[in-house]
């Protein structure tokens, strides 16, 4: 069971870290806790290894940085999601079922899957707090009363999202995580070719003057240049806890 | 129906006049304002959580109005319309229409400025660090401190320009910088995209394959996707990359699962 090695004090932490990230998305503060290269980190972090949670955060990230929640925009929830892949990315048990990049998969999975869940869930919270107001008033309740109402429903979506997630990992087969056909890197390099996209839809943000094209190749062109003056090739993947596995082998 | 409040004081300008310093009900209205998304609802936006912030009355015969803006610069409207209820005249139809006035450029002006400006630049930042070797814990809480310092600034800011402007806060709004700055943060959140792309690609690169030409050709191919993402984006939905890394992933699981049957 891949999430046999979480303490039981741990998992609580996860819950309410989920209830927490689900209401920080838009219902109080935003302060950005919910973001998935944040809440992978955290994940990673409360399982023992916070550079295999980042590697799943710093994808999912590229994956939703295009999503501007501008005007009530139906989009997906990351926060839960990201906090279970990052959880899942790190367990120990990834290794020991052999194969890290199915761990990574598995994470991965969870958390696209669980953050458009939650902008489901969202988008039906926000579509029934008009009635939850409405019948409040006439009940004579104050706003006050109504808000502590949402606010306890967000948390308990955040909070089901997260135990959905772990609940979800604990049940895939350890055998089919271990026959999971790519090594991390390629598993990281797979999901990576759809966070190019990601990246590149990020980079058509409005700037003065309609240079984008101009700006992003520049970026490109100073990337490489730095790529080569620090010889970034070596390493990353293969030198941290994630990558321990090395090229090539599952 | 969607009256936006009676034009009688309500409690923060009472102790506003009262104690002759705004800082109790300012900052009753700052703490409020991270709450005012708390009943978003498609009738009335954040109608619902501004009258709560602003202590106004509701009842079903006299529903919140709607109301719309960023979330961070919601303080704006919360002390321009305090300040306005303050110096007095307002008349109900007049506040709805003020309100009314501010929610483009509120709405506008924070969008362009956090959710496609610094929020993005500081992610990409926090991304490119992670990928050339910093220590994630310390990049992560890096960002939430720097994110934050400049988000309770804001908020704080525009509350404070509110309460200063009042009804005029709209000129006071255009002067502020707050412009220019999202242009330059969107102008970093463009160079930044290809630069974090070309930095995982050369990374990522190096672990799966070796030579030059073969590690040219997989950065190639990894720009390639990032171009074909700048020129499709707006043509297909925004979600379109969450679907492509899902359809990958399944692929690769129905291998898993068939390979051991």
């Amino acid at each position: 069971m891949l999430i046999a090695a979480l303490e039981p004090a741990t998992l609580v932490v996860l819950l309410l870290l989920g209830g927490w990230m689900a209401l920080d998305a838009a219902a109080v503060g935003q302060f950005m806790l919910g973001r998935p290269l944040v809440a992978a980190t955290l994940g990673g972090l409360l399982a023992g290894d916070p550079l295999a949670g980042a590697l799943a955060g710093v994808l999912l990230e590229a994956l939703h940085l295009n999503h501007v929640p501008a005007g009530g925009a139906r989009l997906p929830d990351p926060g839960p999601g990201s906090l279970v892949a990052g959880v899942v990315a790190a367990l120990p048990a990834g290794v020991a079922a052999g194969s890290r990049g199915g761990a990574l998969a598995l994470a991965l999975t969870l958390g696209i899957g669980i953050s458009m869940a939650g902008g489901e869930l969202v988008a039906r919270h926000r579509a029934a707090n008009t009635g939850r107001v409405e019948r409040a008033l006439a009940r004579g309740d104050s706003l006050g009363s109504v808000l502590r109402r949402t606010l306890a429903l967000g948390a308990a979506r955040g909070v089901g999202l997260v135990a959905l997630g772990l609940g979800l990992a604990a049940a895939v087969p350890a055998a089919w995580v271990a026959r999971w056909p790519f090594a991390l890197e390629w598993t990281a390099a797979l999901v990576g070719l759809a966070a190019f996209l990601g990246l590149g839809s990020v980079a058509r943000t409005p700037v003065p003057r309609g240079r984008g094209a101009l700006l992003l190749a520049g970026g490109v062109a100073a990337g490489v240049a730095l790529g080569v003056l620090f010889g970034l090739p070596d390493g990353w993947i293969g030198s941290g806890s994630p990558g321990q596995a090395g090229r090539g082998r599952p | 129906m969607m009256r936006p409040g009676p034009p009688v004081e309500p409690t923060a300008p009472a102790e506003i006049r009262a104690n002759g310093e705004r800082a109790p009900a300012e900052r009753r209205l700052l703490l409020r304002s991270f709450l005012i998304q708390g009943m978003w609802n498609p009738r009335d936006l954040l109608g619902s959580g501004t009258a709560w912030a602003l202590g106004d009355p509701a009842s079903a015969g006299d529903p919140p109005a709607p109301f719309n803006s960023h979330p961070y610069l919601a303080g704006v409207a919360l002390g321009s319309v305090t300040r306005a209820r303050i110096d007095g005249g307002l008349t109900p139809e007049r506040e709805l229409r003020f309100r009314t006035a501010l929610r483009a450029p509120l709405g506008a002006l924070g969008d362009a400025l956090v959710w496609a400006g610094w929020v993005p630049f500081l992610l990409l930042l926090s991304m490119g660090l992670v990928l050339v070797g910093a220590p994630p814990v310390p990049v992560v809480v890096g960002f939430l401190v720097v994110h934050n310092v400049l988000h309770v600034g804001l908020r704080r800011w525009g509350l404070r320009l509110g309460l200063e402007h009042g009804m005029r806060v709209g000129t006071a709004l255009g002067a502020s910088p707050l412009r220019p700055l999202g242009d330059r943060f969107r102008q970093g959140v463009v160079v930044l995209s290809g630069l974090v792309a070309s930095v995982a690609a050369l990374r990522g690169g190096g672990e799966l394959v070796q030579g030059t030409a073969a590690l040219t050709g997989l950065v190639a191919g990894s720009l390639l996707f990032v171009g074909l993402g700048f020129l499709f984006a707006g043509r297909l939905p925004v979600t379109t990359p969450l679907r492509v890394a899902l359809m990958l992933l399944g692929v690769g699981w129905i291998a898993a699962v068939l390979g051991g049957m």
